[in-house]
Order: C-alpha cells, then sequence, then structure tokens
C-alpha cells in the first residue's frame, strides 16, 4: 500500500511547488485547488494533509473542522501564511496536528509528512 | 366448600372446622382432586380466580379448569403417575395457565402435594394467579425497551460505570464521540477518555457521585481514540441499587466541540476587526503586502529546496538535472511576482506625480478588462461595456489607475466563478466629474461588509497582483476622486474621478 500526502491551497505556484518538493523526496503526492476538489476526489489511501487555510470558498479551517466531524484521523499539517495565537488555538481546537508559517523550512514539513505516512503504513 | 374430605374421615374430629376455614379463608387458590382427576374441594380463592360456583365443578374432572394442551393431557400425566410413580410436577411448582368459566385464560403458579386418607390417595393443587406479577413485567420490559431505544439513539454520549470505573453501558453516541467501539469500552476503565493531567478532576467529580450528588452540564474535556481533545457537557447521576445505595454512575455527555469552535471563531473575527481597526491604513497595507510576499518566497523556498535535493543525487540521472532546472525557473517566476507586489507597493506609497499625464479614461478601462480576462479558465462571464466615448481626457497614473480597474475586475471574476454571470462596465460625464460603474452578479455583500469594505482586509486571497480594495481607494482618493460600494444586486461599485483642470 502507497500512501500519499494530499495538498490544498489556491495558489497555484504554492500548490505546484509543495507538490514539486514532496515529489522530489520521493514522497507521493496529490494536489488540489480547492477544499471542493478535495472532498469531491477519493483520498481513501490518503495518509496525511497538507492544508492551507486563507482559501476562496470553504477555508481550510471550516475543511478542517468538516474532516474531523466525518471521523477523519489522519494528520492535517496546516501552513499559514498570516499567524496569530487566537487563530492558532482555533486552528488546533479543529483537530490540526501542526502549524508551520510560510514559508517554512523543508525539512520541518517533509519530517512530519514522512512520519505521518509512516504512522499510516 | 359443599362438601369436604373431612366428610368421609371421621377420625379427624374436631380438627376438621379448622381446616375447613384455613381452606375457605386462604388467599391463594387450593384444589383437591381424588385420583381419578375429580375436584372435591375448591375453594373460595377459587371462585374468584376461575368464575365457577362450587357446585358446577365438585365431583367434575380438574381438567375443566385448564386450557389446551393440558386439558387434553391432564388425564394422561395421572395415569402415567399411577402406572409409573413418575413424578412431573408433584412436590415441586411451576407455572401453568388456567381457564376461567368465560374461557378466557390466565397465567397461575401451581404447587401440587400428594396425600394420603386412610386407602383414600388424593392430591391437593395450591394456585397463585399470576396475571399482575405478568403485566408488571411485560409493562416493565417495555419501559425498559423504550429506554434502551432512547439511550441507543440519543445524539449524547450515554455511558455508565461501576464506582471503580469500570464501564457497563456503552451507547452509539458513545461510540461516534470518542472513537472507541462498544466491544472495546465495555469493561475498561472509563480513565481510557480522560487526560492525563485531569485525573484529579475526575476524582472529585466521583466523590460527589459517591455521596450521592448529581452534576449538572459541567464544560469538560474528553480524549478521542484518535488522541485528539473532544469539547463536552457532561451531567453526572449516581446509580443506585434496590436498596438505595450507590454503585455506579450514569453520565451524559454532549459533544460541544463545534459550538466551542462557532464561538471561538466569533471571538477571533472580532479581535480580528478590532485589531484592524487599531491598524493605520500603512500598517493594513504592510500587513496585506507581508502575506501577499508570503505565498511566492513559499513557493520559492519550495522549489529551491526541491532542486537541491535533485541535485544532490548519486549517480545524478538527466531526468533529475531536468526536474531541478524547471523548478528553478518556476522558483524565478516566482521571485518576479514578488518584485511586481513590492514594486506595486512602492508606486502606491510614493504616490508620483511624474507619472501622471493627460489619459483617455475608457482606454485605461479596456486594457484593464484585457489583463483582468487573461487566463481566466472557465470563464462563463458576459462582459458588456457602455462607455461614453466622448469623455473629455483625465490627469491621472496609467499603470495606477489600471490596477485599480483589474482589482475590481478580477473581484467580480472571483465572485461569479463557476456559474455563469455578468460584469457590466459604464463610464459617463457627471458634470466636472467622471463616474463610472462596475457591478456584477456574484454574490455581493452583507450590509454590513459593504459597510466595512475599505477599512479592513476582509478579503479572500486575492490571485496574483490584486492586493485589496484599501489600496483601491487610496489610489482613487490620490486622483482627487471618491470610490464607494453600491447596493446590490451583486457587488457594485461607483468611482467619480475629477476632469482635468483647463
Amino acid at each position: 500500500m502507497s500512501w500519499f500526502a494530499g495538498i490544498v491551497d489556491d495558489d497555484d505556484a504554492v500548490r505546484d511547488s509543495l507538490r514539486f518538493l514532496l515529489e522530489s523526496n520521493d514522497i507521493p503526492a496529490q494536489a488540489f485547488d480547492s477544499a471542493a476538489s478535495f472532498l469531491a476526489a477519493d483520498t481513501s489511501d490518503m495518509g496525511c494533509l497538507v492544508l492551507d487555510l486563507h482559501m476562496p470558498g470553504m477555508t481550510g479551517l471550516e475543511l478542517l473542522i468538516l474532516l474531523r466531524s466525518r471521523g477523519m484521523e489522519r494528520p492535517v499539517i496546516v501552513v499559514s501564511g498570516r499567524r496569530d495565537p487566537a487563530q492558532d488555538s482555533l486552528v488546533r481546537a479543529a483537530g490540526a496536528t501542526h502549524i508551520l508559517s510560510k514559508p517554512f523550512e523543508d525539512e520541518r514539513l517533509l519530517g512530519l509528512v514522512r512520519e505521518a505516512l509512516a504512522q499510516a503504513a | 366448600m359443599t362438601r369436604d374430605v373431612a366428610d368421609n374421615t371421621p377420625a379427624m374430629g374436631e380438627q376438621d372446622g379448622l381446616f375447613a376455614a384455613l381452606i375457605a379463608t386462604a388467599v391463594d387458590g387450593i384444589i383437591v382432586i381424588d385420583r381419578q382427576g375429580l375436584i372435591q374441594i375448591y375453594n373460595h380463592a377459587c371462585e374468584r380466580l376461575f368464575g365457577y360456583p362450587p357446585e358446577e365443578v365438585l365431583g367434575r374432572n380438574v381438567k375443566m379448569l385448564m386450557p389446551e394442551p393440558y386439558h387434553s393431557e391432564h388425564d394422561g400425566y395421572l395415569s402415567h403417575y399411577k402406572q409409573t410413580g413418575e413424578k412431573r410436577i408433584i412436590g415441586v411448582g411451576r407455572e401453568v395457565v388456567g381457564r376461567r368459566k368465560d374461557r378466557s385464560t390466565f397465567p397461575m403458579y401451581l404447587s401440587v402435594g400428594e396425600g394420603s386418607l386412610g386407602d383414600r390417595h388424593f392430591f391437593v393443587g395450591i394456585i397463585r394467579d399470576l396475571t399482575e406479577i405478568k403485566q408488571e413485567a411485560v409493562r416493565r420490559e417495555g419501559v425498559n425497551r423504550l429506554l434502551a431505544q432512547i439511550v441507543q439513539t440519543s445524539d449524547d454520549a450515554i455511558v455508565s460505570t461501576t464506582l471503580d470505573g469500570e464501564i457497563t453501558s456503552w451507547n452509539a453516541s458513545a461510540e461516534r464521540i470518542f472513537g472507541h467501539g462498544a466491544e472495546e469500552a465495555l469493561g475498561a476503565n472509563v480513565a481510557i477518555l480522560f487526560l492525563p493531567d485531569r485525573l484529579a478532576d475526575e476524582e472529585r467529580l466521583m466523590q460527589q457521585v459517591r455521596a450521592g450528588r448529581e452534576v449538572s452540564n459541567l464544560e469538560t474535556v474528553r480524549l478521542h481514540k484518535s488522541g485528539r481533545e473532544v469539547l463536552v457537557s457532561l451531567s453526572v447521576a449516581p446509580i443506585r441499587d434496590g436498596a438505595g445505595n450507590v454503585i455506579g454512575a450514569s453520565k451524559i455527555a454532549r459533544d460541544i466541540t463545534e459550538k466551542k469552535l462557532a464561538e471561538v471563531r466569533t471571538l477571533t473575527l472580532q479581535d480580528e476587526l478590532a485589531h484592524v481597526g487599531r491598524l493605520s491604513a500603512m500598517g493594513q497595507m504592510s500587513a496585506a503586502i507581508a502575506h501577499e510576499l508570503n505565498q511566492p518566497l513559499t513557493a520559492v523556498t519550495n522549489y529551491v529546496r526541491a532542486a537541491q535535493r535533485l541535485l544532490a543525487n548519486r549517480p545524478l540521472e538527466q531526468r533529475q538535472i531536468d526536474n531541478a532546472s524547471q523548478a528553478m525557473a518556476r522558483a524565478a517566476e516566482q521571485t518576479i511576482r514578488a518584485g511586481t507586489i513590492i514594486r506595486y507597493l512602492r508606486d502606491f506609497v510614493e504616490k508620483r506625480e511624474s507619472e501622471r499625464a493627460a489619459e483617455d479614461i475608457n482606454e485605461v478601462i479596456q486594457e484593464a478588462l484585457a489583463l483582468g480576462l487573461l487566463g481566466l479558465r472557465h470563464n462563463n462571464v458576459t462582459v458588456t461595456t457602455n462607455l461614453d466615448a466622448d469623455l473629455p481626457p483625465l490627469l491621472l497614473d496609467r499603470v495606477q489607475m489600471q490596477q485599480v480597474f483589474l482589482n475590481l475586475i478580477r473581484n467580480a471574476m472571483e465572485a461569479m466563478a463557476g456559474s455563469a454571470g455578468e460584469l457590466s462596465i459604464s463610464s459617463a460625464r457627471d458634470g466636472d466629474h467622471v463616474e463610472i460603474v462596475l457591478r456584477d452578479t456574484g454574490p455581493g455583500f452583507s450590509p454590513e461588509v459593504r459597510g466595512r469594505l475599505f477599512q479592513a482586509f476582509v478579503t479572500t486571497k486575492e490571485n496574483g497582483m490584486g492586493i485589496g480594495l484599501k489600496i483601491c481607494q487610496s489610489t482613487v482618493e490620490s486622483h482627487g476622486g471618491v470610490i464607494q460600494a453600491l447596493e446590490g444586486p451583486g457587488a457594485a461599485f461607483r468611482i467619480r474621478l475629477p476632469l482635468a483642470q483647463p
């Protein structure tokens, strides 16, 4: 069974570069440009999710709450360009496993994703 | 009693009267039959139970008081016993069914004994009516079933435990809210739901229960099987045994995670607005710029790190070199994007007068429109323009003003994305001003949002270069003009710009 890392980010460049970074490190990745396209996809083999918060339509936080309420228990790593303590606590309460500030060190993200995929396997 | 055994047993003497009184006043039904099954004694309690007066019963076969199959089988029992001596009911009691005179039946407990007087053998049956006990059992079973159904279908987790915390019941919602299936939870200790650093709180809660007290609507935190925290509103009540001793606890937990999140979300939004209100216009702009810059910077970091990783492969394959080269090219594009954002910021901050020239506002709008529609993939939007061809030239910074229209057009396109829509743009002269109106058929703004459109960056993320209505406003105002959000339907903006002084 090969688990993939999911990416949801509406910014074309951020989304593409994230997928590129993961795949260069031999981590299978699937990228989605919105919460809606993510929800429409088959993500049963997804080992973890890298999620942007600020998106038009359904936001990252709303997607996170929806997934957790549906019983999705895989790690979710939230990446945010704008951090503040109130938002962080909200995101944690919604079930985020980690929160990273954009831009982030690649090793930090890769470490978290590898750990999550190893857990899933 | 019309006839009793004593009639034929003179040896009983004066005790006869005592026995007769005993039998007559007994609450339970008493029937005596002979070895042929013929009824010899039939007391008052039996009259009430079976509805027959004694004269209709005495001397007749006892099977008349039994429904099928006992009715047909009774003679067989008796002869079987006479031949084999094998006892079925004699000496013990059992639950059987009796039949009344009106042919209705009722459950009864029958104990049978055997006796003899001289050479006469007889059987004594003592009958207790079970109707009420049965009805009570059925009623209780119904109540229990109803309760079980309520517990099972409740949206709240309903769990019972012993005083030691062993879980003794676990409903469907408990499984949904806490993640543990009933088979795992039953018999386990309820501590599986506790946060390790909250054990003292739980102990205090159980002390209340042991003391017979209830705890209502306590907001606390529980652990989901996955390790995630669940916010619950908890009510706990003692469970007592028949003697009133507390033997356990029943706990009802309502999942309030989402409700709390909604509360926090409202608070956060209020905080954010208050915070934005305190920021200067420049502070707001730099916050928005910082956010916009983080996107290309993130992409650049990712591409460069990916390229670095690819080039570290040994042996290095051509495919990896190609991928790394592609990543570097994309990184370069993103640095240009970042540079563009910074340049626009500088433009707006400096408000350079030098680049202002007499311009045709309709041309500026047309160019912005061409840029705005560029690269839109799923474009179901019809654009209609109604531009006054006789407008005099305006003194303005072409690039800055283009940016204003581009921003508004992009916003409109995003708002109508995924569905058919229409964007209309008009320009017209109004005295010594030119008035430009843009209107889309998207969802528009609530009055509350419309009121603060220009105060805060309440925006979702803009694609590319748009950096907010605040900048549109400062550009228009630096040109001596005014921008306003109009009432719906859709989102609509009116920009008034002064004509160049002659």
